[in-house]
């Protein structure tokens, strides 16, 4: 911001952010249309934009983007529950942690495409399996997170809430989830883009629908436009998901976000 | 509300070992006594208010409340010496928290709230939340806070640390004047001595390694006192008396000769 109000004459940042956009995606056009780089793999801007309206009114986008949202959503809420149930009761209880993290520590570095086949064999070759394997990528990030939020608040307000005789529940409600909350929506950042990411890998192999397999059968055909559509797709979602959380935290984490200097950061 | 440390021992156990803070600590704190503490820094003053309000718990020894139950203990406030406000809360809910989980009723919570933030000054500063105040109207918050459930016993650990000399005279006097309407024990810690003498109706001076009590002196003045401007002879000598303990200790604990 500008300091004290000294300079009257002030452009905000996002005004920078979409002109860079335009630059780029004008530069694009450009360079396909010059013939400088190849439309069948770099599609211009234009043909892309077309491209989407069709796929859009002709009914053809709607089904891979259900099932995609729907593999993310429930896979994402599942691990988040359970993200955010098992941290806070590691973060709370040093027995439960030093029980549970030698799992976490075996389990976590494992890439959790590897583990799909293992899934599978347990839980049979459907539906299940897949929001499963979300669930378990989205799940590390956001409990690891959790944990943290916990352990970091400072112990004064425990005692604070101990010194007006508060219950378990209370020390919950009052304490833990608003002490840990700005920890725990960052964990949700990150496990909600891994599910994405999970997601559309999931759906490459085997699967009927969904933006992962429109990606990989429109590469297999050579129908590039389709793809790079399904691309600005997940862009947009994550671009949604990311500004959910953003106002989350803006509403519920001032308290953390605002102090010291707000106006230079 | 009157209660007894009895041989009072604290240990921490740090990785390094475990260090002992308090050694056969022993004192009595009678109903509506004003108990005043000083020492050197470090001595185990905040840890002997911890393990009054049950915080901690001590490594031997015991507090013993006179013809009350334990299950009586959220009658015990205590003011800390960071303050210890919830950053997520403003400096309403924070006075309130107290009284919300003690089960207070939203009406008689709000009315209260709103008296206490008034006495402590902030009545304009109620919607905000602690990192838009300054390090004294934070303290001031807390003394609201431990104040508003009307506890029996106070407990307070250098509640006017952080205030500017003048806006400490002023809470002197706001907080006399609260306990002579409505009588509570208090036990006080600071480091102003003129500050002990004035409120307390008996001074403990701590000596360090480990803390333990040196020396317990009465204040034989009548309460309320007058302001630090008008102090009677007594007072100064008691005032001297304990600056000289307390000097001893507080080179002695700093490895400071004389
Ligand atoms: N949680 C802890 N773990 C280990 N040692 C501690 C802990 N808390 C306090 N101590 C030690 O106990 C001693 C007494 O600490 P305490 O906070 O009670 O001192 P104090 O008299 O209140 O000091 P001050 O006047 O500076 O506030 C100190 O030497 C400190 O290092
Ligand atoms: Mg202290």
């Amino acid at each position: 911001m500008s300091k004290n109000g000294q300079r009257s004459f002030w452009i905000p940042e996002y005004v920078f952010s979409i002109l860079l956009t335009v630059a780029m995606v004008a530069l694009w056009e450009w360079l396909v249309r010059a013939g400088k780089v190849s439309a069948l793999f770099f599609p211009a801007p234009s043909t892309i934009v077309r491209t989407s309206l069709r796929l859009i009114s002709a009914g053809e986008l709607t089904p891979h983007l259900k099932a995609t949202l729907y593999r993310v959503g429930l896979g994402g809420v599942i691990g988040a529950a359970a993200g955010v149930a098992l941290g806070v009761l590691m973060g709370w209880s040093c027995r439960i942690r030093n029980i549970v993290d030698p799992f976490v520590a075996a389990i976590h570095p494992i890439p959790k495409i590897a583990v799909f086949p293992v899934v599978m064999v347990i839980f049979g070759i459907g539906e299940t399996s897949r929001v499963l394997v979300v669930a378990i990528a989205a799940f590390f990030p956001i409990l690891i997170n959790t944990v943290l939020g916990v352990r970091q608040i400072n112990p004064r307000y425990f005692e604070v809430a101990a010194n007006y005789n508060a219950g378990p529940v209370q020390v919950l409600r009052r304490v833990i989830v608003p002490g840990s909350l700005p920890f725990v929506l960052a964990g949700l950042r990150i496990g909600g883009n891994v599910a994405f990411l999970m997601t559309i890998a999931v759906e490459m192999v085997g699967v009927e629908t969904g933006l992962g397999k429109m990606i990989w059968f429109s590469w297999e055909t050579l129908r590039t436009e389709n793809l790079y559509v399904c691309l600005g797709i997940i862009a947009i979602l994550g671009i949604g998901f990311n500004a959910v959380l953003y106002f989350l935290s803006l509403r519920f984490c001032h308290w953390q976000i605002d102090r010291g200097d707000n106006e230079t950061r | 509300m009157e209660f007894q440390c009895r041989d009072l021992c604290m240990q921490y156990h740090t990785r390094r070992g475990d260090t002992v803070v308090l050694r056969d600590v022993n004192f009595h704190v009678a109903e509506r006594e004003f108990v005043c503490i000083v020492g050197p820094s470090g001595c185990g003053k905040t840890t002997l208010l911890r393990l009054v309000a049950e915080l901690i718990q001590p490594s031997s020894g015991d507090i013993v409340f006179s013809n009350r139950t334990r299950a009586d203990w959220s009658r015990i406030a205590i003011v800390f010496q960071d303050h210890g406000l919830l950053p997520w809360l403003t400096v309403f809910q924070n006075v309130a928290f107290g009284l919300r989980l003690l089960g207070i009723g939203r009406h008689e919570c709000q009315s209260r709230t709103d008296a206490y933030i008034g006495k402590v000054g902030l009545a304009s500063c109620a919607d905000r939340y602690p990192y838009q105040l300054s390090i004294g109207m934070q303290q001031r918050v807390g003394i609201a806070r431990a104040l508003v459930t009307d506890p029996e016993l106070l407990l307070m650990d250098e509640p006017f640390g952080s205030l500017d000399a003048q806006t400490k005279l002023i809470m002197q006097d706001e907080l006399v004047q609260l306990l002579h309407a409505n009588e509570k024990s208090v036990v006080f810690v600071t480091h102003d001595i003129t500050e002990a003498v004035r409120l307390g109706d008996r001074v403990l001076v701590m000596a360090d390694r480990p803390g333990h009590i040196r020396e317990e002196i009465v204040v034989p003045l009548a309460r309320p006192r007058a302001s630090v401007f008008a102090k009677s002879r007594e007072a100064e000598e008691l005032e001297r008396r304990i600056w000289s303990m307390l000097e001893d200790e507080v080179r002695k604990s700093l490895g400071i000769g004389e």
